[in-house]
């Protein structure tokens, strides 16, 4: 049976749907000459760079077909583990993780062996716009493999954790850790199957999770329960956010950071449109805390104190 | 105050469309539904022949048009060849003629009617002199008619013996036969012979307009005086009566097709029930023309124009349903207007041919496409390969079912042809990042979205709507601009978010 929730009660409960998100909050907040900030990471990092706040080591950027040759050996025989990414793709598209180097090859996550060709072959592919947004041309950016704290090596299966948080004027919102699972393929974006845990704002300690739109408060892989752990930094990730959302000049972000074992919080990318499953994931819908912070917004505020102000009042 | 200006524009636009509306219901008598558009047909005549070299001359038989009987669109194909018409007392003839030609050819003429067949007086044919004819055959024929004429007992049941006559095969008849073979068959023995006994009769053909639909040939009666009274009778079956529905194409034992300095020729009938009564337009044109509205009327238009306008007037209504699929419902579609252009190509090739041929098109496509893969092309190139590839299926199933005789099959030539290519580059891509499952919803999606279009524009009350009263688009614009506003759930999300509702009842 297919179950149904009333409009009403949806209402009543403050969940944000997507006629609502793209309406009141990401057209009002997010002008759209700002767009290629977000889209495009590898503008994000100059621009958090700019900022002076921290990101995954950029090892280089190939963006034509004749560089695969020239310039990419290099950049790969520099390194030992590293990871290559569109710079305009999304949902985790086109990602390939290598975690060690062998004789002839590279390793996978998931222990699969790969070769040189392989990798160039996937390049190529990021190059002619087989992961980006309608399909436009793409450059391909090898940066540094981030290693995951040992806190989530119990919740995550062979992949880096994320923790997602919304930024509305400055403040942070609603956030979510998102765990890797084996359908996911070591990457946490939910539609591929990862899983999204709640994230209490006040303390950085994870409620419990959902996958695929269920409730879920066992990792189904590693079998270990989701609720109740603490994330460390969480102050700070809360800070770096609300500093993301101002460098950008947008009024609705969502900030993906992850948290490296020596380097702690690094961000990952930004998203002009973040998905609304973090509602699900924390039970609770997010136009209440919007309006309680429309409630608030024309008092200027630093960084610090606006973030004190979320995890007193969420 | 911007709420005032939007909602008084929504309201502005509306009543705009309303009092249009209105004014031409009220003081110009615009009827809001259909009529009963069953007298609405349209019919074409298919004509294959292969010319042997020489000079052509192919004539073909066509009913008379009448100008105030029949808005017409008649449509004449002709290709390299001259096209003259030759009037007749009861009709006319289309002749294409060509000096030299070795080619197949094939040639269409289009008509579109309206109050059902164009009246022709009836008119038996006189009785004329005896023909020349061998002793031996006309011996035949006298007998065969004063037997027939003992065991009948008027014009009606003359007939009738003299079919069952036929039927037995006795010697003089068969021989008969034989001697009619070159003189016109059966029909022209059948002729004589009620010529021989004075009986006034001619011969019909023409097509039944209940049974739309493609490959039909004329049906044959023969209408025979009998005490004053005319009778019809099927050639074939002797049965007694016309059909109800029956458009008479010709008249007389002439054949209906004759081609010169060519072989294997035939003509088969397309019928077609248009469900937008041609008349009407014609009916309030007029109208229009004595008020000097004219003008500002879609109905001054050519009619091929207004056909073309009928088809555009109909695309706000596909749009208007991908915007409540997407904003009231919340169904995401491959390409954000591709069910709107695949509703109208199955306009042309009927649902479920367009949904078939489509499924094999993007399907061979997205096959084709995965061996491209390997090439590593741009996306350009891609798109451009692509487009060449779909170009490709297309014409191969086109080739294939005419081989097969697969009428349907041919109507893959009304797909447009660069959405598909994106099509299939999505579906492929697509497949690729998020697996067969992912493509198959979002392509399953998008053809049920172009349902839905299809079916509504299949509708005669929103075609009747859209064509007579084409103000209402002004509705249409006003209806999707409040949607743009809207921001109230999506009838999908009510399923997404409904586990919020497991936990209020653990509470
Ligand atoms: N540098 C990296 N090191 C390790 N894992 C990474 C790295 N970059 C991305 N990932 C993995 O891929 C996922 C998606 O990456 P992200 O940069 O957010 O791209 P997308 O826009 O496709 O979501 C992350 O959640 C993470 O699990
Ligand atoms: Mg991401």
């Amino acid at each position: 049976m297919i179950k149904f929730i009333s409009p009403t009660e949806l209402h009543k409960l403050g969940i944000v749907g997507m006629n609502a998100r793209n309406r009141r909050f990401i057209m009002k907040n997010n002008p759209r000459h700002l767009y290629p900030l977000v889209d495009d990471k590898l503008e994000t990092k100059k621009l958090a760079k700019k900022a002076e706040i921290a990101v995954p080591e950029l090892y280089g950027v190939i963006e034509t077909v004749g560089q695969i040759k020239k310039k990419l050996h290099k950049i790969l025989d520099a390194h030992e583990e590293f990871v290559i990414k569109p710079s305009k793709g999304s949902g985790g598209n086109g990602i390939l993780v290598v975690v060690a180097k062998t004789p002839n090859g590279f390793v996978k996550p998931n222990g699969e062996e790969i070769t040189h060709k392989d990798i160039f072959l996937h390049v190529s592919n990021i190059l002619s716009g087989l992961y980006s947004l309608g399909g436009q041309l793409d450059t391909a950016m090898i940066e540094y493999r981030v290693k995951f704290s040992d806190v989530f090596s119990d919740i995550s299966y062979q992949g880096v954790p994320d923790v997602r948080v919304i930024i509305y004027k400055g403040y942070p919102v609603m956030g979510m850790l998102r765990l890797a699972t084996k359908e996911s393929d070591g990457k946490a974006n939910l539609h591929q199957g990862a899983i999204g845990a709640g994230v209490n704002i006040a303390d950085g300690v994870t409620l419990g999770g959902v996958c695929h739109n269920k409730v879920m408060n066992i990792h189904p892989d590693t079998e270990k329960t989701i609720s109740g752990i603490q994330i460390p930094y969480w102050k700070t990730i809360l800070e770096i956010s609300a500093k993301c959302q101002e460098m950008t000049g947008m009024g609705y972000i969502g900030v993906d950071i992850v948290l490296d074992k020596e380097l702690g919080p690094l961000i990952l990318e930004l998203n002009a449109r973040p998905g609304l499953g973090i509602q699900i994931a924390n039970n609770e819908g997010l136009r209440k805390r919007l309006d309680k912070i429309d409630a608030v917004v024309g008092e200027e505020r630093e960084v610090s104190e606006r973030v004190a102000w979320s995890m007193q009042n969420f | 105050m911007k709420k005032i200006v939007f909602y008084s524009m929504i309201v502005g636009l509306i009543m705009t469309a309303l009092s249009i509306t209105i004014y031409k219901v009220t003081i110009l008598d615009f009827s809001l539904t259909p009529g009963s558009s069953k007298e609405n047909w349209s019919v074409e005549a298919k004509v294959q022949f292969k010319a042997k070299g020489g000079p052509v001359k192919v004539s073909l038989f066509v009913p008379p048009v009448y100008e105030e009987l029949v808005s017409l669109e008649e449509n004449i194909t002709r290709g390299e060849y001259t096209l003259f018409e030759e009037k007749l007392k009861y009709g006319k003839k289309v002749i294409w003629a060509a000096r030299k030609d070795d080619e197949k050819r094939t040639f269409y003429y289009r008509l579109d009617l309206f109050k059902g067949a164009p009246k022709i007086k009836e008119e038996l044919s006189t009785v004329e002199e005896d023909r020349f004819m061998p002793d031996n055959q006309k011996a035949n024929l006298k007998s065969l008619v004063a037997r027939t004429h003992r065991k009948s007992a008027d014009a009606e049941t003359f007939f009738l013996r003299l079919r069952q006559n036929l039927d037995e095969n006795s010697g003089d008849v068969k021989s008969l036969k034989k001697y009619y073979k070159d003189k016109g068959g059966i029909t022209g023995l059948i002729g004589d012979a009620l010529e021989m006994e004075k009986i006034k009769y001619h011969f019909v053909q023409g097509l039944i307009k209940e049974s739309a639909g493609k490959n039909q040939s004329l049906k044959s009666y023969i209408q025979v005086e009998s005490d004053g009274q005319l009778l019809s009778f099927d050639f074939e079956t002797g049965e007694k009566g016309l059909p109800e529905n029956f458009m008479i194409w010709k008249y007389g034992d002439d054949p209906l097709l004759e081609v010169v300095g060519g072989e294997n020729s035939k003509v088969t009938f397309t019928l077609l029930k248009e469900s937008i009564p041609v008349g009407k337009v014609a009916e309030l044109r007029y109208a229009f023309q004595k008020r000097g509205l004219a003008m500002f009327s879609l109905m001054a238009l050519p009619l091929n124009q207004q056909h073309t306008f009928r088809l555009l007037l109909m695309i706000p209504i596909g749009a208007l349903i991908m915007v409540i699929m997407r904003v009231l419902v919340g169904v995401t579609t491959s390409g954000t207007f591709m069910p709107i252009l695949f509703a109208l190509a199955f306009q042309q090739t009927s649902l479920l041919t367009g949904l078939i041929l489509f499924a094999i098109v993007i399907a061979a496509g997205i096959w084709i496409r995965s061996l491209l893969t390997k090439l590593n092309l741009l996306l350009v190139p891609r798109i451009a390969a692509c487009v060449i590839v779909v170009i490709f299926i297309m014409a191969t199933v086109s080739i294939l079912s005419h081989q097969l005789n697969i009428v349907a099959g041919q109507s893959v030539t009304f797909f447009p042809v660069i959405i598909l290519a994106w099509t299939v580059e999505r579906m492929f891509i697509h497949w690729e990042e998020s697996g067969a499952a992912a493509a198959l919803q979002k392509i399953g999606a998008s053809l049920f979205v172009t349902t839905l279009i299809y079916i509504a524009l299949q509708s005669d009350s929103i075609k009747h709507i859209m064509f007579y009263f084409p103000e209402q688009i002004l509705t249409i614009l006003a209806v999707i601009i409040l949607l743009g506003s809207y921001t109230g759930f999506r009838l999908l999300e009510l399923v997404r978010f409904s586990s919020f509702k497991e936990e209020k009842v653990n509470d």
